[in-house]
């Protein structure tokens, strides 16, 4: 039996977007709440140095968490992403293997995470 | 731009050096057990915010104090248990790291997971948080910046914990 390489590109190709299309929606909506959190806390600090509800101290410290707290974002994106591409190179890894196994019908015994 | 060959060899090597690996695990794994306690945390955290969301006096801080200290302890015992779990290919992460540095690359992946860093941030607002506190009391508005930055910290390492149950 010949492996039909069209129908496991197209196999790779269904298994790499699913997990693709599931993540990027999960990445987005955090990345929505994220951004509008650290919209607010910029409204918040402005609205509290207006009123004089914190000092200067206390105005120095939350401006260089802001920052602390977006670079904390951009860290957590990037280990989603590192998450994301795992997923998807077992997802292909799976396919291709499961296709061999079908093609020859030795059992490649693929390890789950 | 087009990669240059040396670089679709380096990409190949990489791709090969994992697909001899077969299922690979780039990040650490999922911790039911952390998740649930950071679940419980973030409901203590919420509820301490809440008792003191219309501001404090200094002169009540005593009161407050033992939440604080427990409260602080809690976090930085989940940030010291997300950073101890091992990431089970770490050459693969090292090869992948050294593929995107040569090739000029801004991104390259940690081996410490990120909620560890927010959770460390959720522990130094509360600190900080809690010397105001003792020093001058904190008003209305302090203390819902306080609580916007631990939400915003608590949301990245939920979120990340989460996402790691794959």
């Amino acid at each position: 039996m010949s492996l039909d390489t069209n129908q496991l590109i197209s196999n790779i190709k269904d298994a790499a977007s699913s997990v693709i299309n599931h993540n990027v929606a999960e990445i987005r909506g955090f990345s929505e709440r994220q951004l509008s959190a650290l919209a607010l806390q910029a409204q918040l600090i402005a609205k509290a140095i207006i009123s004089n509800e914190i000092g200067e101290d206390l105005r120095d410290y939350f401006l260089d968490s802001l920052e602390d707290m977006a670079l904390n974002f951009a860290k957590t994106l990037r280990g989603l992403l590192a998450v994301t591409i795992e997923k998807v190179w077992n997802a292909i890894i799976g396919v291709i293997w499961s296709a061999i196994e079908a093609c020859t019908g030795i059992s490649l015994k693929v390890a789950s995470l | 731009m087009f990669p240059t060959p040396t670089k679709l060899a380096s990409t190949a090597f990489i791709f090969l050096a994992i697909l001899v690996t077969s299922c690979t695990q780039l990040a650490p794994r999922y911790d039911a057990e952390l998740y649930a306690d950071l679940t419980e945390v973030n409901a203590e955290l919420m509820q301490f915010f809440s008792s003191v969301s219309h501001g404090t006096s200094k002169d009540s801080y005593k009161e407050r104090s033992q939440s604080y200290h427990s409260l602080i302890g809690k976090v930085d015992a989940l940030a010291m248990q997300s950073n101890t779990r091992p990431i089970p290919n770490k050459k693969t992460l090292k090869k992948i790291n050294n593929y995107l540095g040569s090739a000029d690359r801004n991104l390259i992946f940690e081996e410490q997971p990120p909620s560890v860093a927010s959770l460390q941030k959720i522990s130094s607002s509360l600190n900080k948080m809690r010397e105001e506190d003792e020093d001058k009391g904190l008003r209305s508005g302090a203390v819902a910046l306080f609580k916007n930055e631990v939400i915003i910290s608590m949301d990245q390492a939920l979120t990340y914990e989460s996402f790691l149950n794959r």
